[in-house]
């Protein structure tokens, strides 16, 4: 159906502008805390014209609101946060780790945990795998904490001179 | 990059116990420690379990926090969001097992309750259309439009054997059908969202929690029988609900689900919000499509009905809100996954609004078929204080009672309609044995003789006289024959009055007179009152034998009805007794009784 739309180059301009309008207007009337997803109003082409496009919003949109499935079957990072972490520093661990993981784009949760009794090695951080499998970093930095996620979240290599296995060699 | 969501119960609910103020907290103490980019905060909707509000709930673990305060905030903030420790105090009782935190899906709450129509609400943040759509949202108007005939839509919803759950039950996928096979320039698609009865919030907390769901129905039924345009009527005492949905037709129009050429088929559907003014009767569907033509909202014959002519004479599909929720799920996973829910005529779930003498109150979803007794005892926590279960109004006004010896009843609507109630729109108000059933049935006709339009004789003036009958009972004047006079003034009604406002308010006081008798005759020829709640058929006695004689009561009675030297037992004046209870108020040896 003909909606009288301008073809080509024009076309991008008028759907850019009309984008611009209608997001002034939802934006005046929106409520402040939903901030989750609004990377997405940028796309081009957000008028919905095939359920292939609808499909492709959905993937999108999913994958920013996985945190609220139950998701067994994924990478866990736990960032030691009791006192004895705090105190040595884990909270720019947790960050260092946000950030990289963020930057590489890795599905990966992150969270935090208690005190898991050697506190003279903290910051600790323990990575869980599906396979049941987990590796405790000690003496953590942020700097570790980068070639963490490059070397064994995204290489899938474990960072053997950062365990706790190799502390006291 | 967002570690962690915490979802906030945005449900009237919730906001009128200041989940606003929780939310601004969060933001606050989240900027505090430096924490504004890791963790988003999501208002969402109802999450069901009213009494235990304000709601939170913190994912990726899935923590319940209940009965939030603003000022638990920076404790949550700080040892949960930033420490990762649980503050176990906070969570929901029930999911706190020793030293675990167990699903929410486990508690007696939730763990009978199966989630259709409220699948997205307290999950999702209702004015984010993303987050509908990462649900599944629109797929099944993209499939509906772009894979099935129209035809194809009405079959489905005639097999899958969904009945309206406005009350009246009648299978929606004939009445789409009706509306289909006529030949007009313009049809129409409305929505009834006035939900009337008292107690009844269902449909509130759809609206206030996936609006969206509401929209993608309509188009799909615009597309089944050809119209192109919709209204919803929704009533005025909703602002929450008014404006999420209003944000959600924006967005949806925004995006192509609404307008011209969806989803580039030729299809063209577009809606608007009509509010309604207070008045229960526009419930009522010719009176709500009067009301939305502009005229006073009085109902009108039937037949014609309105699939054949309705708004604006035109052919018109009016369905409940609850029962367009359901439409989407049907189209996307069948008629033969509905059609597997519930009992053999009443297929899928069913929402109540529990509310009364009930430990949970609050919202639940449940399979048809499930009993009362799963619904009173398991899911609703039982009644409070230990009291006896004495009886449970569904329908609301229009409704009848379900006294104990029914309580295995399996909900459905012919089994309701068989021992004298009806499913309703699903307000399930639970009774215990300090409710006087006269008082309730009086309570529900002083709500009907208020909102009847007065169209027609038999309501306008039979439901008055019969409201004087009861009040008079309930003041202890009542006389031989009255109950006579009572039941063939109901029957009358039932069959005369014009629309079902008339023709179903007598259904309280039938169905309490079926199953209480003997408290009517214990009010007409004994002139009391077995549960002690009719103030004038009550006697406040002082109790001689525990009585000290401290005159406490004596000064604080404001007639002088109290007599008795200081040290002797005191007496009440029955005449200058006016029962406004100041006397048992002030005695501290519980001497004074109501009888």
């Amino acid at each position: 159906m003909d909606t009288g739309k301008p073809e080509g180059a024009a076309s991008i301009i008028y759907s850019v502008g009309a984008h611009i309008c209608s997001h002034i207007a939802i934006i005046l009337s929106m409520n402040k805390t939903y901030n989750s997803v609004k990377h997405l109003r940028d796309e081009e082409d957000y008028y919905m014209k095939s359920l292939e496009e609808l499909k492709a919003i959905r993937e999108k949109a999913k994958a920013n609101m996985g945190i609220r499935e139950d998701r067994e079957n994924m990478v866990r990072v736990m960032v030691g946060m009791a006192t004895c972490g705090i105190a040595a520093g884990a909270r720019p661990v947790l960050s260092a780790f946000v950030n990289e993981i963020a930057n590489e784009k890795l599905d990966v949760i992150v969270g935090q945990t208690g005190c898991i009794g050697i506190c003279q090695y903290e910051p600790v951080v323990e990575i869980f795998e599906p396979d049941g499998s987990k590796t405790t970093y000690v003496k953590m930095t942020p700097e570790r904490a980068a070639k963490v996620v490059h070397r064994h979240l995204k290489g899938g290599e474990i960072v053997n001179e950062y365990t706790i296995g190799s502390v006291n060699k | 990059m967002i570690r962690s969501h915490v979802l906030v119960c945005g449900g009237t609910g919730c906001t009128s116990s200041g989940c606003e103020e929780i939310i601004t907290a969060l933001q606050e103490n989240l900027s505090k420690m430096d924490l504004a980019e890791e963790v988003s905060v999501v208002k969402t909707g109802c999450f069901g379990l009213c009494a235990l509000g304000p709601i939170m709930i913190v994912y990726p673990e899935g923590t319940f926090y209940s009965m939030v305060k603003p000022v638990d905030i920076p404790e949550i903030v700080e040892e949960h969001l930033l420490k990762g420790r649980i503050v176990t105090r906070l969570v929901y009782d029930e999911t706190v097992q020793g030293d675990e935190i167990t699903s929410l899906d486990d508690t007696s709450f939730y763990k009978k309750q199966q989630r259709v129509v409220l699948r997205n609400c307290g999950v999702i943040n209702p004015e984010d259309i993303e987050e509908y759509i990462a649900y599944d949202g629109y797929q099944a108007l993209g499939t509906a439009l772009t894979e099935m005939t129209p035809q194809e839509v009405i079959q489905t919803i005639k097999d899958s054997g969904l009945r309206g759950r406005g009350g009246g039950g009648f299978p929606t996928g004939v009445k789409w059908g009706f509306a289909a096979a006529q030949d007009a320039e313009q049809k129409y698609v409305c929505c009834n969202a006035d939900e009337g009865d008292p107690g009844a919030f269902m449909d509130r907390s759809v609206l206030e929690g996936d609006p969206h769901v509401l929209i993608e129905a309509m188009a799909i039924a615009g597309y089944a029988i050809g119209a192109s345009m919709g209204y919803v009527y929704i009533r005025a005492e909703y602002p929450i609900a008014v404006h999420r949905l209003q944000i959600a037709v924006n967005q949806a129009r925004e995006m192509g689900f609404l307008g011209d050429n969806i989803f580039g088929t030729g299809f063209s559907f577009d809606m608007e919000l009509r509010l309604g003014a207070g008045a229960f009767v526009c419930g009522e569907e010719t009176a709500l499509l009067t009301s939305i033509e502009g005229h006073r909202g009085e109902p009108r014959p039937r037949p014609p009905f309105p699939a054949v002519k309705g708004l604006f004479g035109m052919p018109t599909v009016l369905n409940n809100v609850e029962t367009y929720a359901n439409v989407p799920r049907i189209i996307l996973k069948g008629a033969d996954w509905f059609a597997s829910m519930g009992t053999e005529k009443s297929k899928g779930t069913k929402v109540f609004a529990l509310g009364g003498k009930i430990t949970n109150t609050g919202l639940v979803e449940v399979p048809m078929g499930t009993t009362l007794r799963e619904v009173v005892e398991e899911i609703g926590g039982g009644i409070p204080g230990g009291k006896k279960f004495k009886a449970a109004q569904t329908g609301g006004p229009s409704g009848g009672c379900i006294p104990a010896s029914h309580l295995d009843i399996p909900i459905d609507y012919d089994n309701l309609t068989a021992i004298g109630s009806m499913m309703g729109s699903g307000g399930l108000i639970v009774m215990d044995e300090d409710n006087c059933m006269v008082d309730i049935a009086k309570f529900f006709l002083d709500f009907t003789v208020d909102e009847s339009c007065g169209k027609c004789a038999p309501c306008r003036i039979g439901t008055k006289r019969l409201h004087e009958m009861l009040d008079r009972i309930t003041k202890g004047q009542g006389k031989p024959g009255d109950l006579e006079r009572v039941e063939n003034l109901c029957l009358y009604i039932k069959e005369n009055a014009l629309c079902g406002l008339g023709q179903t308010a007598p259904n309280p006081v039938l169905s309490t007179l079926r199953y209480f008798r003997e408290e009517y005759e214990a009010h007409i020829s004994q002139k009391r009152c077995p549960t002690a709640v009719c103030k004038d058929l009550l006697n406040f006695t002082i109790l001689a034998d525990t009585c000290i004689g401290c005159t406490v009561c004596t000064k604080a009675c404001p007639t002088g009805a109290i007599s008795g030297a200081l040290k002797q037992p005191h007496a009440i004046d029955q005449e200058k007794c006016v029962k406004c209870g100041a006397c048992i108020e002030k005695c501290r040896f519980n001497a004074i009784v109501k009888r």
